[in-house]
C-alpha cells in the first residue's frame, strides 16, 4: 500500500483524527513490546513499501512522526452538507474530488442544515457558496419587486 | 219873671216828661226792637240756616255737578288721552312689531348665512380632514404594505427554506452537492 492507497483510506477529516489517533496510540505503543500484527494493514504495508521495520521501534516511530506530518500537510476540501452523510456518500464525495480535482485531498465535513441544501466549499483560503439557501436568497432578492407590485395591485 | 219860670219849669217839665215819654218810647221801641230783633236773630238764624242749607245744597249740587262735569270732562279727557296713548301704543307697537319683525328676520338672515356659513365651513374642514386622513391612511397603508412586503417576502422565503430543506430527499440532497460540486468546477474554483 503506498501513499496514495492510505489517502483512499483516509477520505474525511474524522477518518485522518482517527488515523493521527491510531498513529499516536502505535508511537505510545512501540516501546511496550506488543505485538507488530496488531498493526492496522494500511501502515504496515506503507512501512514496508518505504522498508522501514516496524519492530525497530526507532525506525518505526520515525516512520509515524514522518507519517504523521505528511497526513497532517495533506490540503482539506471544506465542505458543509445539510444532512450527516453516510459512509458511502463520503466516498463516493471522495472519489469525485479525486477524480474531478485531481488533487489527494481530505474532505473536512461539516453538517449544518440551515444551508438547506448543496454545498459551501473551502479550498486554499477561498470560500463559494454553492447552498440551496443562498440561491432562495438570490431568488427572493431578484423577484421581490414582484411581490410587492402584486401585493400593492390588491 | 216866675211864670216865666214857671212856664221855663213847666216846659222844663214838659220837656221832661215829654223827654222820659221819649225814653219810655224809646226804651218801648228798643225792647220792640230787642224783641223784634230777637225775633229777627232768631228768624235770622233760621234764614240763615235755611239759606245756608240752600246755599250749601246750591254749592254741592254746583259741586256735585261742577264734579260730574270735570269729572266727566277728564274720563273724556282720560278716554282721549287713553285712546291717544293707545293709539300711539298701537302704533308703536307696530313699530316694535315691525322693528322686531325686522330683527328677526334679520337675524334669521344672519344665522341663515352665518348656518350656510358654517356649514360650508364645517363641510370644508370636514373634506379637508377627510382628505388628510385618506392620505395619511393611504401613506400608512402604504409604509404597512411595504412592511409587509418585507415580512411576507421575509415569511415565504423562511417556509420555502424550512420546507425545501425537509422535503427534499437524500438522493436529491446527494445529488445537489455533486451538482454544486460540478458547477464550482465550471466556475474554475478548483
Amino acid at each position: 500500500m503506498d501513499k496514495t492507497a492510505l489517502f483512499e483510506v483516509i477520505q474525511s477529516k474524522t477518518d485522518l483524527q482517527e488515523v493521527l489517533n491510531q498513529i499516536d496510540e502505535l508511537i505510545a505503543s512501540l516501546y511496550q513490546q506488543k505485538d507488530p500484527k496488531s498493526m492496522p494493514e494500511a501502515f504496515v504495508q506503507l512501512a514496508q513499501s518505504r522498508k522501514v521495520d516496524l519492530n525497530n521501534p526507532e525506525q518505526a516511530e520515525s516512520f509515524f512522526l514522518g507519517l504523521k506530518k505528511e497526513l497532517t500537510q495533506i490540503p482539506q476540501l471544506g465542505l458543509t452538507l445539510a444532512f450527516a452523510p453516510s459512509k458511502e456518500y463520503i466516498t463516493a464525495l471522495s472519489n469525485w474530488v479525486h477524480t474531478n480535482v485531481g488533487k489527494n485531498l481530505i474532505l473536512d465535513i461539516t453538517v449544518d442544515e440551515s444551508i438547506l441544501g448543496g454545498t459551501t466549499i473551502s479550498f486554499n483560503g477561498h470560500y463559494k457558496d454553492l447552498s440551496l439557501n443562498k440561491a432562495l436568497d438570490e431568488e427572493y432578492q431578484n423577484n421581490r419587486e414582484l411581490f410587492t407590485g402584486r401585493l400593492k395591485a390588491n | 219873671m216866675s211864670d216865666s219860670i214857671f212856664t221855663y219849669a213847666i216846659l222844663a217839665d214838659v220837656f221832661i216828661i215829654g223827654m222820659l215819654v221819649m225814653v219810655h218810647e224809646a226804651r218801648a221801641k228798643i225792647s220792640a226792637l230787642e224783641t223784634k230783633i230777637s225775633v229777627d236773630e232768631t228768624n235770622f238764624q233760621q234764614l240763615l240756616k235755611g239759606q245756608q242749607d240752600l246755599i250749601i245744597k246750591g254749592v254741592a249740587g254746583h259741586l256735585q255737578r261742577i264734579t260730574t262735569s270735570v269729572l266727566s270732562n277728564y274720563q273724556e279727557t282720560l278716554a282721549k288721552a287713553v285712546e291717544a296713548d293707545l293709539s300711539v301704543f298701537r302704533q308703536s307697537t307696530a313699530e316694535l312689531e315691525k322693528a322686531a319683525n325686522d330683527e328677526v328676520q334679520a337675524f334669521k338672515n344672519t344665522l341663515q348665512k352665518e348656518t350656510v356659513d358654517t356649514q360650508r365651513d364645517v363641510a370644508q374642514k370636514i373634506q379637508e380632514t377627510y382628505t388628510k386622513a385618506q392620505e395619511e391612511i393611504k401613506k400608512y397603508r402604504d409604509e404597512r404594505i411595504g412592511e409587509i412586503d418585507q415580512h411576507v417576502g421575509e415569511v415565504i422565503i423562511t417556509v420555502c427554506k424550512r420546507v425545501t430543506g425537509k422535503v427534499l430527499p437524500l438522493e436529491d440532497h446527494q445529488d445537489l452537492v455533486i451538482s454544486s460540486l460540478q458547477k464550482a468546477k465550471r466556475e474554475e474554483f478548483f
